[in-house]
């Protein structure tokens, strides 16, 4: 074993009792999570109404846990060291107080919307990993997942503040944080969710994908990103029409039995994935356009690629505005990995494989402060250091929060107008004005 | 089309009210029953010749009456409270096809009008649905700046052209795709301002149950002859709706059934229910949503809360079987979360948390479930277009046939 494999520290559960502590004393970035799910106090009682919950050892879990303030919730956290930390909605009361209130008057009232797209949900259509596995052979569908809706829920509905989060193992989170979507009814965000829903059927379904004869520009978009990955994606590293059961399936999909007779025949002459995906295009476009028959057909091409890649997303997370949702920088117990935020801007560099271990992130801090102990000089007083260095900075999750910091900052301009606004005007009147996006 | 924003004023007596009130309970179900335009208008024509027919006809002050006093019968009961949101919701969208381009312009514009002057004062500008009303109506109107030129465009059915609100008042067309949606706002053709107009009126109305809700609980119970009225009316609607009470808690009644007898009921159950149940035969674990649905199935033909934790802790402590047949290591098992699993069964059965008596969910919400959720295997109940499945179908049903003989001599049995 080389010296650096030696020291390279390699994570067990077990050991998550030893280094929560550390992490939640030190790395835990409470001060920009704070600012963030306070909104600007626009709202009064907004943090104080959060409702979160907490799994601790032994799998026991604890919901309607509330904080008064950040010191409160930094004091909680590091006493507790929860191994998972959800967050859920604004309730109108302190949760931790639900019971003396009467049930029917202790409501949810608001959340961000939330969207979680899990790898599993895609078993289907992988061929290299299953259930919890990933591997970077099926990374780039979660790429592709984050382009695509991102892409629509900032141009189509107009959503600014959106941060994308690794969940810490197999998939990952998207919380938007804008005002009108954290007002939205449990109608609203089941309609967004469905609007961003193509993939439909059980396992019992072969052709998953239906689209009408125009196609939505939403879709029409995804259809572009998804052509930006799909030579490299489903035919290299998935190689989805590599061997006879693998095309197989895939041309499955295509509805009319002629067409279909005829690409499978086709699919021998060539030798490669990329070779026999040409074939069949090239087949289904000289067909498509003169045979009614094949009407059903006609989109074939873009059915099979959407299949195997469009984003797949579970609308009972979203729909839900009391629904509790893993908090982003908390450790994911099984991989011991930090649910780290991801920049989409460098989703493409996004690597889930080197994001950080909390067993690593705490050898870390020890080797920095190791290399950068202050000189004692005998008999004199050690100086001490003239301004404390924030410890996430010495470790490799630095970058994530800051597009932790980059979020918060993002909306922080917004609160301050809002609060400014309120102390002039009367906006009780127009409660509705702040839903209108003109 | 009325909204039914303000109630009515005047004057009536007790008896006549009541009588309306069922007049109007009749013909909500009659519509909900009634299969296109072409039933709706010999429907109408039928009534017409019928005594207190006025109380439906559109605008009138019996027809608000009506229509209000409605709100408070139905507004404490969840069953009710859905019958009376289809059903008025049915009769504003039939109203609203029946229309001509001068009624329809009229009713805009005043019900414009009127809502402008609303929002004056505060107790309406706090309600969101009358806002958003206000809004959509305003944001309509300025897309061409009358209301005739409005009306005209939709009754030509015109595609082109949109007009623009915020996407949460058109949901059902968003979550369709069927129209196109930039930076929130929804670019609606003009063709549906239909959908938009019974979309607002469902809201306002559901917002009136609501508020409904809050005062029904206070002066009017006080007074016996508005209590007694209220308690008639209620009476009468479910006798109408046919409720029948459901098997919630089964403490050793006779018909409650044992977990030992599920095996042997289970060729009686819907396709929907059977194939979930055959799944956890052979592979011990469901996935959540079918384990809710199941076990608010089981509950609501008759399987006592004791009776469902020994047949939950049966399956689930064996190890999970994959697709394959092959024991795997699954995450989920009884002996690793025995306390959520009763915590979640006694849940549904409520006996915790809010104590809700969940009732199982119907086929619709079960098709809903299934493209929703990829993978449930609840989400089998048959559709029109799952039919296509025929393989699909033509197995179950041959290994259900197999598999009992009592479905044979029942089909014998029709023969004869």
């Amino acid at each position: 074993m080389t010296e650096s494999e030696k020291s390279k520290p390699t994570y067990s559960p077990d050991e998550l009792p030893e280094y929560l502590p550390v992490y939640y004393k030190r790395l835990f970035p409470y001060s920009l999570y704070f600012r963030w799910l306070n909104y600007g106090g626009v709202q009064k009682n907004y943090f104080t109404n959060r409702e979160f919950s907490f799994t601790l050892k032994d799998d026991v879990y604890i919901r309607y846990q509330s904080f008064s303030d950040q010191q409160e919730m930094e004091k909680q956290i590091q006493r507790q060291c929860p191994y998972k930390i959800d967050i859920g909605a604004v309730y109108s009361h302190k949760p931790k107080e639900h019971k003396t209130v009467k049930p029917t008057a202790f409501q949810a009232l608001e959340k961000e919307l939330v969207f979680d797209i899990d790898m599993t949900d895609y078993d289907d259509v992988r061929s290299c990993c299953q259930g919890a596995d990933i591997c970077p052979k099926c990374w780039p569908l979660m790429k592709m997942a984050i382009k695509i809706v991102d892409r629509a829920l900032d141009e189509d509905f107009g959503f600014d503040h959106r941060l994308w989060v690794y969940s810490g193992r197999r998939g990952v989170h998207c919380w938007i944080a804008d005002e009108a979507a954290r007002k939205l009814s449990q109608n609203a965000r089941g309609a967004v969710a469905e609007y961003l829903s193509l993939v439909k059927g059980g396992e019992n379904n072969v052709r998953k994908v239906h689209l009408p004869e125009n196609i939505h520009p939403s879709i029409e978009r995804a259809i572009g990103i998804i052509n930006d990955y799909f030579d490299d994606y489903a035919l290299d590293k998935q190689d989805i029409l590599g061997d006879k059961e693998s095309w197989q399936k895939a041309l499955a999909i295509i509805p009319d039995d002629n067409l279909r007779e005829d690409v499978l025949k086709l699919m021998e002459k060539e030798k490669n994935s990329k070779d026999r995906w040409e074939s069949f295009r090239m087949r289904h476009m000289s067909l498509v356009d003169g045979d009614a028959n094949i009407r059903k057909s006609r989109h074939c091409c873009k059915e099979i690629g959407l299949q195997y890649c469009y984003p797949r997303l579970d609308v009972n997370v979203s729909k839900g505005i009391n629904h509790l949702l893993k908090s982003p920088f908390c450790v994911h117990p099984k991989t011991g990995k930090v649910c780290v935020p991801i920049s989409v801007k460098d989703v493409d560099r996004f690597d889930p494989f080197t994001v950080p271990d909390i067993s690593q992130l705490c050898t870390e801090i020890d080797e920095y402060d190791k290399k950068n102990k202050p000189e004692v000089i005998e008999g004199d007083q050690p100086t001490p250091p003239k301004r404390r260095m924030k410890d996430y900075k010495k470790t490799s999750l630095m970058q994530s929060i800051e597009v932790l910091e980059q979020f918060v900052t993002g909306m922080e301009k917004g609160w301050q107008e809002k609060r400014l606004a309120m102390s002039g005007e009367r906006w009780d009147q127009f409660p509705w004005a702040m839903f209108v996006r003109l | 089309m009325a909204f039914y924003i303000k109630p009515a004023d005047g004057v009536i007596s007790l008896s006549n009210l009541e009588r309306f009130g069922k007049k109007r309970l009749i013909f909500l179900l009659a519509i909900l029953r009634c299969d296109g335009t072409e039933n709706f208008k010999r429907l109408i024509s039928k009534l017409e010749t019928t005594l207190d027919s006025d109380c439906l006809i559109e605008g009138s002050k019996r027809d608000r009456a009506s229509h209000f006093l409605l709100r408070l019968v139905c507004c404490e009961d969840v069953e009710m409270k859905d019958f009376l949101l289809r059903a008025e919701t049915e009769l504003f969208c039939y109203r609203f096809s029946n229309m001509n381009t001068s009624e329809l312009t009229h009713i805009l514009k005043s019900t414009h009008k009127f809502v402008s002057s609303c929002l004056g004062f505060q107790s309406c500008a706090k309600d969101e649905a009358l806002c958003d009303l206000y809004m959509t109506f305003e944001m309509i109107y300025a897309s061409v700046g009358s209301w005739k030129t409005v009306v005209k465009k939709y009754m030509k059915d015109c595609t082109r052209e949109t007009f623009q609100i915020p996407f949460q008042l058109a949901l059902s067309l968003i979550a369709s795709r069927q129209i196109l949606v930039t930076k929130g706002l929804a670019q609606v053709p003009f063709s549906k301002l239909h959908v938009i107009l019974s979309y607002l009126f469902r809201s306002v109305l559901c917002k009136g149950l609501e508020k409904a809700g809050t005062i029904s609980s206070t002066s009017l119970y006080n007074e016996k002859r508005t209590s007694d009225l209220l308690h008639n009316l209620r009476i009468f609607c479910q006798r109408l709706l046919g409720k029948t009470q459901t098997a919630a808690l089964f403490t050793g009644q006779e018909t409650a059934i044992t977990c030992d007898e599920i095996k042997q009921e289970a060729y009686l159950f819907p396709p929907c229910m059977y194939y979930p149940y055959r799944v956890l035969l052979q592979r011990h674990r469901l996935r959540h949503h079918s384990r809710i649905q199941f076990t608010l199935f089981l509950k609501e033909v008759g399987l006592p809360v004791t009776e469902a934790l020994t047949f939950w802790k049966d399956e689930y402590s064996l190890p999970e079987v994959d697709k394959s047949g092959k024991e795997i290591n699954g995450e989920r098992s009884w002996q690793k979360d025995k306390k959520r699993y009763t915590y979640n069964i006694r849940h549904l059965y409520g006996l915790e948390g809010s104590r809700i008596d969940y009732k199982a969910h119907s086929c619709k919400f079960l098709q809903i479930l299934l493209e929703a959720g990829t993978r449930e295997e609840a989400s089998l109940a048959y559709q029109s277009r799952k039919l296509t499945e025929v393989s699909l179908l033509d197995s179950y049903l041959s290994s259900m046939i197999m598999n009992c003989q009592f479905a044979t001599t029942l089909l014998l049995d029709d023969i004869h």
